[in-house]
């Protein structure tokens, strides 16, 4: 069985991880294991602290690892299957109806995450023609009874 | 009329004429020593002369051109003989003929030829005659008699009429009164004029003088006078229409009781004008007056137009129909423009008469003429009939009183005429049937149908149209002077050019505001824009009184606090506690089938204020004060914005599709999972991770 081990600088949500390969180890399983939490002991490494990530192709997954130093030159991996990474392939193609996106924005949605000021802003804009107050003009009315 | 006199036309030096008169003359004065009718008489003159006052000619120049001039008599004073015996002297007109110093015999350098001669009582002794042969010459014309020497010398230099001899009015009874429906004397003429050089100036004093005074008289048509609006400083003109033969003589100089006259064939001018000097509305002691001197025995009908004078002058308007016809008529009381004179007075039946009230748009200068008309206290000048003497002569006779007339005085801030297109333009207004001269000019309103449009204003989201853009984080208030402040709601005006329109009520101040998108009525509001100005003391007292429950019902609040409880109290106010109702007074308003005050005065919530919750009580005059622009004011919550906020937590999207039709963040409202390799554990966590967002 392989397993090639990485330094992972993503956080768990993101699907396409960006990481770097360390090394790939082939051995043996001396125990029984779960898919989904392999737990290893590999030989020494001296990258292990950047051990953080690995990969199986058997089981066709990724996984987050956890190192463990043991006495005796000996490292053990304790690994959590990532099936966000790990099956992206087979479950894209599910539908969903999305509620927050970069990519397919719907600005007609109120933001609630969007926080705001307290003060508001204020813009006056004011109409074309005034009213003249002034005593020019035939400005003003007298009704009479009359002919 | 018979020639009196005859020239037998024999010219020549040393040759005399004489005169005889016919049988039918009589000198009928108090003095008229020849009484006897039928007598002829005969007179000779030794010698004529010609020559210019400076000369003392000695040569005989013959006479010329005798039949062109004038001659009259002068008969019994004016020229002093030196036996004190009764004169008759001969003038004649200027051409320089003097008669050579003879005894018994005057000079007139200007041209007079007198011959003092002993009148006998029954006839002439032939050694009277200080001549030398009886001359064959006799004056061929209509000689008249005159007996006063200033209206002689009008007669020969200045062209006046021979109906003004004293021959006319004694002798030919009948001759006279058929001519003198034909006869008709018309003068008028500046007094005294507006400024101390005697000058008058067409305009502001820049201009050329054009006459110091006119006076003018005709033997027969007619003339008349209008009234020329446009002089906005509340001087008068007047416009003249005059028929054909109006003969007019030309005041050069006024000098204490000397008037001297230059006689013209026609005048430049076809206006009179009387300067307003001083701007607090009293007129220079000038005036254009009508003429009362006893020469003149007629006065000028001045007309409401000039299409009216031209109609008198044509013969197609009555003389009745002047507006001063009171003051020319010769009956009284004034008639009722039927030409019968009758008992009752046109002032009087105004009150007989339904009447319907006019509503005139006028400026400060008219309003001035009215005021002036109705206030002067004299009628010492008919261009503006002194009303208040009419005034008391109506309350006299009938108890009336125009001043009843008067429904209202408004104020409004705007050039109505602008606004109310549809108005006939006119000199006068009419309190019952008293028509007043408006010399600056009234609109009247024939349709009150218009209204102004302030201004447009095309409101445009500030987000392109997004969520921002829409209450609660975008509001739009707009400002409407008279009305107040309110909140629209945005999304009926966004994209759309907005027109601000108010429609005006002149009969009660009111004002409705239509805010029109895109040629739809959005909004209408409600405001007073007239000012109400209180014309008496009883209206002032209602004015002042509900001016100060409106203010104080704002303080208090009405309607109910805050909210959106404005609508009612912003519309016009029908009684503010009442004010104003019941107005009455010899001087009040009308009462009954008037609106007299229950929106007359103005008053209405129109300070409420949607946009900073206040709720002030105002009038229209206070507004008056008040920002004059419509204003639209926008109120926009300010986000705070992050630039990776996108990226990170995505925005809003409602999008639905495939999680790989997405890119970058996505978090899920729903979504159908099909995950065929994983666990249902691990098809879990990738559930919630998408629910939670995740980043592709």
């Amino acid at each position: 069985m392989q397993i090639t081990l990485y330094n992972n600088f993503s956080a768990e949500n993101v699907v396409h991880k960006t990481k770097t390969l360390l090394t790939t180890l082939n051995g043996d399983l001396l125990e029984n294991t779960n898919m989904e939490r392999v737990v290893v002991t590999i030989p020494y490494n001296a990258n292990y602290n950047l051990i953080n990530y690995a990969y199986i192709p058997e089981f066709k997954r990724f996984y987050f690892v956890a190192v463990d130093v043991l006495v005796g030159q000996l490292l053990r991996l304790t690994m959590q299957s990532d099936p966000i990474s790990s099956f992206y392939e087979s479950y894209k193609k599910s539908q969903c109806i999305a509620r927050r996106s970069s990519s397919n924005v719907n600005t007609d949605i109120v933001d609630n995450k969007l926080p705001f000021k307290p003060q508001p802003k204020f813009i006056f804009r004011k109409c074309g023609t005034a009213f003249t107050p002034t005593s020019s003009g035939n400005c003003y009315v007298l009704t009479l009874g009359g002919m | 009329m018979a020639d009196l006199w005859t020239y037998n036309g024999t010219t020549g030096a040393g040759n005399d004429f004489t005169f005889s008169i016919t049988d039918d003359f009589y000198f009928d004065k108090t003095d008229d020593y020849i009484t006897n009718p039928g007598i002829s008489y005969q007179y000779q003159v030794s010698s004529i002369y010609g020559g210019t006052e400076a000369e003392s000619a000695e040569s005989v120049i013959a006479p010329t051109g005798f039949l062109n001039n004038r001659f009259c008599f002068l008969l019994g004073n004016g020229f002093t003989s030196d036996t004190g015996a009764y004169t008759i002297s001969i003038y004649g007109t200027g051409t320089g003929y003097i008669l050579n110093g003879y005894d018994g015999i005057n000079v007139d350098y200007y041209g007079q030829i007198r011959l003092h001669q002993y009148v006998p009582y029954n006839a002439l002794a032939a050694d009277d005659f200080r001549a030398s042969a009886v001359s064959p010459f006799t004056f061929s014309a209509n000689a008249p008699i005159f007996t006063d020497a200033t209206v002689a010398l009008n007669y020969l230099r200045n062209g006046y009429s021979d109906s003004m001899a004293d021959y006319c009015v004694n002798i030919k009874e009948s001759e006279k009164e058929e001519e003198s429906d034909e006869v008709l004397l018309y003068s008028m003429g500046v007094l005294q004029t507006w400024d101390n050089s005697g000058l008058i100036y067409e305009n502001d004093g820049a201009g050329v003088a054009i006459h110091k005074g006119i006076r003018g008289k005709l033997k027969s048509g007619s003339i008349s006078l209008y009234p020329i609006t446009g002089i906005s400083d509340g001087s008068l003109k007047y416009g003249l229409k005059m028929s054909n033969n109006v003969a007019w003589v030309y005041l050069e100089e006024v000098d204490g009781f000397t008037l001297t006259w230059q006689e013209v064939e026609s005048v430049s001018i076809d206006f009179l004008y009387r300067k307003r000097i001083d701007e607090l509305g009293t007129f220079h002691a000038s005036r254009i007056a009508l003429d009362t001197n006893t020469e003149f025995n007629a006065k000028i009908p001045i007309f409401e137009d000039e299409t009216t004078a031209q109609g008198y002058i044509d013969g197609n308007v009555d003389i009745t129909q002047a507006t001063n016809w009171r003051t020319i008529s010769q009956n009284y009381p004034i008639t009722n423009g039927t030409e019968d004179g009758d008992s009752e007075t046109t002032f009087g039946q105004a009150y007989n008469r339904s009447f319907f009230s006019q509503l005139y748009l006028l400026g400060q200068s008219a309003l001035a003429d009215i005021s002036n008309a109705l206030f002067t206290p004299t009628t010492a000048d008919p261009t503006i009939a002194g009303a208040w003497e009419y005034i008391k002569e109506g309350i006299e006779m009938y108890g009336a009183d125009p001043m009843q007339a008067v429904q209202g005085l408004m104020y409004f801030p705007v050039n109505l005429t602008e606004v109310f297109p549809n108005t006939d333009s006119r000199n006068y207004v009419y309190f019952g049937s008293y028509q007043c001269p408006v010399p600056n000019g009234v609109h009247r309103v024939i349709f009150p149908q218009g209204y102004k449009d302030v201004g447009t204003m095309r409101i445009v989201p500030s987000f392109g149209g997004t969520w921002r853009d829409y209450e609660p984080y975008t509001k739009l208030y707009v400002y409407i002077p008279y009305c107040g402040t309110y909140q629209l709601d945005l999304a009926r005006y966004y994209n759309k050019t907005t027109t601000i329109r108010y429609y005006i009520d002149l009969r009660t101040g009111g004002c409705c505001v239509c805010l029109i998108a895109d040629g739809l009525l959005i909004d209408i509001f409600n405001g007073q824009m007239g000012v109400q100005m209180p014309i008496t003391l009883t209206d002032k007292s209602a004015y002042a009184n509900s001016q100060s429950q409106i203010l104080l019902q704002g303080l208090q609040g009405i309607g109910g606090v805050g909210g959106k409880t404005y609508d009612a109290v912003s519309q016009a106010v029908a009684t503010a506690g009442g004010a104003g109702a019941g107005v009455s007074g010899a001087f009040g308003l009308l009462q009954g089938g008037i609106e007299v005050a229950k929106t007359v005065y103005g008053l209405s919530q129109n300070n409420v204020s949607d946009y900073n919750k206040t709720k002030g009580g105002s009038t229209s005059q206070i507004n008056c004060y008040l920002p004059q622009h419509v204003t639209f004011i926008f109120e926009i919550q300010q986000a705070d914005e992050t630039a990776n906020e996108v990226n990170l937590q995505g925005l809003p999207s409602n999008a639905s599709g495939t999680i790989d039709s997405f890119s970058g963040y996505l978090e899920v409202e729903s979504v159908n999972l099909v995950c065929g390799i994983a666990t249902e554990n691990e098809k879990r966590t990738i559930q919630n991770a998408l629910k939670n967002g995740i980043i592709i």
